[in-house]
């Protein structure tokens, strides 16, 4: 099943991450993917275009942000609980909901208080609740010691009557203010002075009972009338008299509240007679002392209880007649300050009335009074009892009982209450997708554009409007973002949601909290000032390559032509992060126009490859800010396919061959035993398919390049083997067209490289059999052509790879054409054979087959070796050879369970054709001369050998010498060994020896 | 010359200064243990599921919960995830292409068997052709002699029409001709 389309122009490139996804990348503008198990999806998630669309949610509803503690209190057993007044909803008026949107409901503040020596140090607020309408009051529970009554015991006066109390009660009574005596004698009718009423018979009793205007209705009746001239008749005078008549005394009192029972008397001064008018009728006349002018003694009556000594009580009587005045009397409780009457005295002990309870500790016994002064008294607890108070000092001075508590609570407490929101809001929104969290997930965007939101004084909530998401995206929910009042560097998920409305009434505190649901805080910026919100860029779709180093993603190896020496990274952990600032350059210092071509993690550095150069990166925490990038070598890498690291070392192919990088930085060249290749025979314009690869299990490096004129579609043709034990190179070359490799541990527990063929995955050098798609099995000539001078060059068409060689008889025609390599991709058809050199000569024609390119056809693996050229001794060198001159050929093999076949050919003096010894011996030892296709042959099964036992030795017999004199003599003899791998046993050569050479 | 310690491919010399056990060309055959020349092994094709056979350009393995598993690329560009990967069976006879050539043609095997008409069928080691009797009694002599003193025709024996080839050197030594070859039969030049 198809995760991905991708261009087959190029090969993508992968790289895992810690979760298991796999990011897919191959630049030409094709769109990165992750992959997750079997599915996949474009790579990051592209941020919003517009800011969200807000609005304020009014009027203002307040939350608890803190409580202060005020006052700590005392004595507390427990925590005391902290609640707040006014629990109504701020809601009730909302306005300004979105259609649809809920209301936010009312929920209570929660706050806790904590205890220092016992006494409330602290109050934490762990909700501080919504939708108060007002700021609300923070009050605090009574877990305190509570209910101790302490009484004093003093040298006053005892309390006999309580409701006549000596120190509470009024027990002097003082007239401020009255006016003067004024006096006069009698007129009919009486005269304008002032007159309060009464008589001066008796005194006036007036109750003093709280605060309030009093009547007192004289029911003395006693009013000192003088008949005529005679004496004077206080009471029920005997008539003639005034008739009976009724005094009312308004009074007013003030200070008095609490107090009750006090009774003011007052004893009148000073006269006015009315006297009675001639004419009127009355026998005898009669003058009547119509009122006092003054108050001439105020005195208690009864002194009450319950007042106050820090309030004076104060009466005040209006004048009834005459000019308005009024008499202003006051009156003091014992221990008034201003009662001149009242004695200090000594506090002598403290009686324990009630012993409480909850008194964890000793609590101060606090003595207070508005008069004395110096007592000091201490006190002892048991189980939470007061069981015993200690007078240390009784003071002195105190006109009442001194007030005597044990201080207990009292602690207070401050609620701190802010708007919902207030000031200046950043409010952004975001896309994320599903992936679990698991998998790293989810992956969100970066932010949309901001949208400030200014609350003013305050706001209930906000109403966000974001677009909601295209079906079938990546983006599955919107996440909301904002920050706390005018701050605009850390931003506070909000909600998520799929799109459409909602309706946001968190309060900053809300919004801070790690415990609330959904909660997720995000700063804009980093504290290195590197950008943290805005990091979400999906990866860039012009870099053909993606590796994994340090948990971080680096992309490289730019397709687009604008970055050639630009390398991308992302976040930690973050595979589809990548925002444009995470970019190294390379700062190339040489006249050389290049450009990186791969990237290699190795060990603590990245190297990054040019196709010439190779620089090492290393950095400490961040890349942009403590990246360190090196040059360490002249060398590069064709591709990112064309390294491989096994045991601790980097192998890697550029154009100038194949080098080792060690962990150190030294870089080793190995391939100077084929040099000449990649100087002349690799074809580098075709850089985008060749790869290396190293097989751990036989230590073998392979780099599988293009060889010119094998007629490359531009993938490998051969591979350059170089074995790492021994450190030595050869060629391979399959009937396939191997196109990758990679690494992987199969189902059987083997750790193998896997290459990729046109027929799907395999392992090579595993079993006997290739597996050709395409390749030329056989060549048959249909006609030797003539004139031929030297064998012409052989080729077929359509496929790739496949070599021929000719071999000529005698007569200038064609005697075999051996396949050297079956190559692939053909399909059967006629073979183009060069023509003959000489004037007259016939081409030859020859047809070749091959097998199918839709399917797997077996094929035994062909091999070919061919030695150096070995040098003959002359006559003149070596005088004996003339006489002995055996140039026998013998071969040392491990002999085969079956037929096997084996062809050597002979090479003089490095002729580019084979020919044949023509002094060949078929006798005893193996080898049998053909004059087919001028090759010995040897058949290496162990039981064919005619001549004794199978050893495994064969020799070739040839003889010969060589005259200095004789042109074009045999000088120099190169042996090549050609056959196939028909066994499961591989076939196997110990020794050549070439006998008749100079060693 | 005594190759017994193969140095691999060395084509960036002449190769009259190779060292013994160096070659030229060298293909298929590693020197991966010191002191032998080994044909590799073949392509063993692997099953992966789902089965998918399709043409693979680039691969790299991953680790899936399930097992380690292949990403790669298919020919077109799409890109497949292979899991399960475990060798498949695979054919244990190799194939042998049918070599059939009528009189005058040769046909070569990618085995470097041979049919030249004469046989009726391939050839991996021919028995001693009686049509080469000179260089079966002949064990020595110098290639490139002018003056090599005989002609040989197996078919039609002598002189001349239909002979094989020209002896172009060597010195035959009579006395070590095997007993199946008559001297009659090698003729004057």
């Amino acid at each position: 099943m198809s995760v991905g389309s991708f261009s087959p122009d190029r090969p993508i490139s992968c790289a895992q991450g810690r979760y298991g996804e796999v990011i897919v990348v191959q630049g030409g503008g094709k769109k990165p993917i992750r992959i997750d198990g079997t599915t996949s999806r474009l790579a990051g998630l592209i941020a919003p275009e517009a800011a969200p669309e807000i609005s304020t949610i009014s009027p203002v509803a307040y939350y608890i942000a803190r409580v202060d503690v005020t006052r700590p209190g005392a004595v507390y057993y427990s925590a005391p609980t902290v609640t707040f007044e006014q629990a109504s909803s701020g809601f009730n008026d909302l306005v300004l909901l979105p259609p649809g949107a809920t209301p936010p409901e009312f929920r209570a503040a929660k706050a806790a208080a904590y205890l220092n020596q016992s006494g409330v140090s602290e109050i934490v607020v762990s909700d501080g609740g919504k939708g108060y309408a007002a700021p609300p009051n923070g009050v605090l529970g009574d877990s305190h010691g509570k209910g101790a009554v302490l009484t004093p015991i003093t040298t006053g006066p005892s309390v006999t009557d309580p409701a006549n109390n000596p120190y509470t009660g009024i027990t002097q009574w003082e007239v401020v203010s009255q006016p003067a005596d004024t006096s006069s004698a009698a007129a009919c009718g009486g005269g304008n002075e002032p007159r309060f009423a009464a008589t001066n018979c008796v005194g006036v009793d007036l109750p003093i009972t709280g605060d309030g205007t009093f009547t007192v209705h004289s029911t003395y009746g006693y009013v000192r009338t003088r008949i005529g001239n005679g004496a004077v008749c206080c009471g029920f005078c005997p008539p003639p008299r005034e008739p009976d008549y009724t005094r009312t005394i308004t009074y007013r009192v003030t200070g008095a509240s609490g107090g009750a029972g006090a009774v003011l008397r007052l004893v009148w001064n000073g006269s006015t007679w009315v006297q009675s008018c001639s004419g009127g009728g009355e026998t005898p006349p009669w003058s009547r002392w119509e009122g006092a002018t003054q108050v001439e003694a105020a005195s208690p009556h009864k002194i009450g209880a319950g007042y106050s000594d820090a309030r004076t009580v104060r009466v005040e009587i209006d004048s009834i007649a005459g000019e308005q005045a009024t008499i202003v009397i006051e009156g003091y409780t014992a221990g008034n300050p201003a009662n001149t009457e009242s004695r200090g005295y000594s506090l002598t002990g403290i009686r324990i009335d009630n012993a409480g309870s909850g008194y964890v500790v000793a609590p101060q016994i606090k003595i207070t009074s508005a008069s004395g002064f110096g007592a000091y008294a201490t006190c002892r607890v048991a189980g939470g009892r007061i069981v015993e108070v200690t007078l240390e000092n009784g003071g002195g001075g105190y006109k009442t009982p001194p007030k005597i508590e044990a201080v207990a609570g009292g602690a207070e407490a401050f609620a701190v209450a802010r708007p919902h929101l207030r000031g200046k809001y950043q409010c952004y929104y975001r896309y994320i997708d599903d992936t679990p969290e698991s998998a790293g997930g989810p992956i969100p965007s970066s932010l949309s554009p901001v949208r400030e939101v200014d609350a003013g004084e305050g706001v209930a909530g906000l109403a966000w409007t974001v677009p909601s998401l295209t079906p079938g995206g990546r983006a599955t929910s919107v996440e909301l973002w904002r920050t706390t009042g005018n701050q605009a560097t850390t931003l506070y998920r909000v909600a998520t949601l799929a799109g459409g409305l909602h309706s946001d009434t968190l309060t900053d505190d809300e919004l801070r909290d790690p415990d609330r649901a959904g909660y997720a805080a995000m700063p804009i910026v980093l504290p290195n000032g590197g950008i943290n919100a805005n990091r979400f860029t999906p990866p860039p779709s012009d870099k053909a390559v993606v590796v994994r180093f340090q948990d971080r993603f680096w992309y490289g190896v730019d397709t687009g032509g604008k970055q050639p020496n630009t390398v991308l990274f992302s976040g930690v952990d973050e595979p589809e992060s990548v925002p444009d600032i995470n970019e190294i350059i390379l700062q190339q210092n040489t006249v050389d126009a290049d450009a990186i071509s791969a990237l290699i993690p190795f060990g603590p550095t990245l190297l990054i490859m040019q196709a010439r150069h190779a620089y090492s990166l290393s950095f400490s925490k961040q890349p942009v800010l403590d990246a360190q990038v090196v040059p360490i070598a002249h060398r590069g890498a064709l591709n990112q396919r064309c390294w491989g690291i096994h045991d601790g070392v980097c192998y890697v192919l550029d154009q100038y061959g194949i080098y080792a990088i060690s962990p150190g930085g030294r870089v080793e060249g190995l391939s100077e035993a084929i040099e000449d290749m990649f100087r002349s025979r690799i074809d580098f314009g075709k850089r985008t398919w060749p790869f290396l690869t190293i097989d751990p299990t036989t230590n073998t490096l392979r780099a599988f390049v293009a060889l010119r004129g094998d007629g490359s579609d531009g993938f490998p043709t051969a591979a350059l083997c170089y074995s790492l034990a021994s450190k030595a190179w050869w060629i391979e070359t399959y009937p396939s067209r191997i196109q990758c490799a990679t690494q992987a541990l199969l189902t059987t527990g083997d750790y193998r490289c896997v290459f990729g063929t046109p027929g799907g995955l395999y392992t090579l050098d595993d079993g006997h059999l290739d597996m050709a798609r395409g390749a030329v099995v056989s060549v048959k000539i249909t006609n030797p052509g003539s004139g031929y001078t030297s064998p012409p060059t052989v080729t077929a068409r359509g496929g790739s790879c496949a070599k021929f060689q000719a071999v000529l008889d005698g007569d200038g025609k064609i005697r075999a054409i051996w396949i050297l390599s079956p190559g692939y991709g053909y399909a059967s058809g006629s073979l183009v054979v060069s023509d003959p050199e000489s004037d007259g000569g016939v081409t030859a024609v020859a047809e070749y087959t091959a097998t199918t390119n839709s399917a797997d056809t077996p094929l035994h693996p062909t091999y070919r070796y061919k030695t150096g050229c070995a040098e003959y001794p002359s006559d003149a060198q070596n005088p004996k050879a003339a006489s002995v001159s055996s140039r026998n050929i013998s071969l040392l093999y491990a002999p085969q369970r079956r037929s096997c076949p084996l062809s050597m050919r002979l090479y003089y003096n490095n002729s580019p054709a084979p020919r044949r010894n023509v002094a060949a011996r078929n006798r005893g030892v193996g080898f049998t001369a053909d004059v087919v296709d001028s090759a010995a042959r040897l058949d290496m099964a162990a039981n064919t050998l005619k001549h004794g036992e199978d050893t495994g030795v064969a020799s070739a017999m040839f003889a010969g010498r060589t005259i200095d004199d004789v042109a074009s003599a045999d000088r120099y003899v190169a042996v090549e060994l050609v056959g196939a791998r028909r066994n499961t046993d591989p076939v196997v050569f110990y020794k050549l020896d070439v006998m008749g050479t100079a060693e | 010359m005594r190759a017994d310690s193969w140095a691999g491919l060395v084509t960036n010399a002449s190769p009259f200064a190779l060292p013994p056990g160096a070659a030229v060309e060298q293909v298929n055959l590693n020197c991966s243990i010191p002191g032998q020349l080994q044909s590799r092994g073949g392509m063993r094709p692997l099953a992966v599921s789902p089965e998918d056979r399709s043409s693979i350009v680039h691969c790299h393995a991953v680790q899936l919960p399930s097992g380690t598993a292949v990403i790669a690329q298919r020919v077109d560009g799409t890109v497949i995830v292979l899991g399960g990967i475990a060798p498949a069976a695979a054919p244990s006879v190799g194939f042998e292409p049918q070599l059939s050539v009528a009189s005058g043609q040769i046909a070569t095997s990618y085995t470097h068997r041979y049919a030249d008409g004469r046989y009726g069928a391939a050839q991996d080691a021919p028995e001693p052709q009686p049509r080469n009797p000179l260089v079966e009694a002949l064990d020595g002599g110098e290639s490139d002699t002018a003056e090599w003193p005989f002609v040989v025709d197996s078919v039609a024996g002598c002189p001349v029409s239909g002979k094989l080839s020209v002896v172009d050197g060597g010195v035959a030594r009579d006395d070590e001709l095997p007993p199946d070859v008559r001297e009659s039969e090698l003729c004057e030049t």
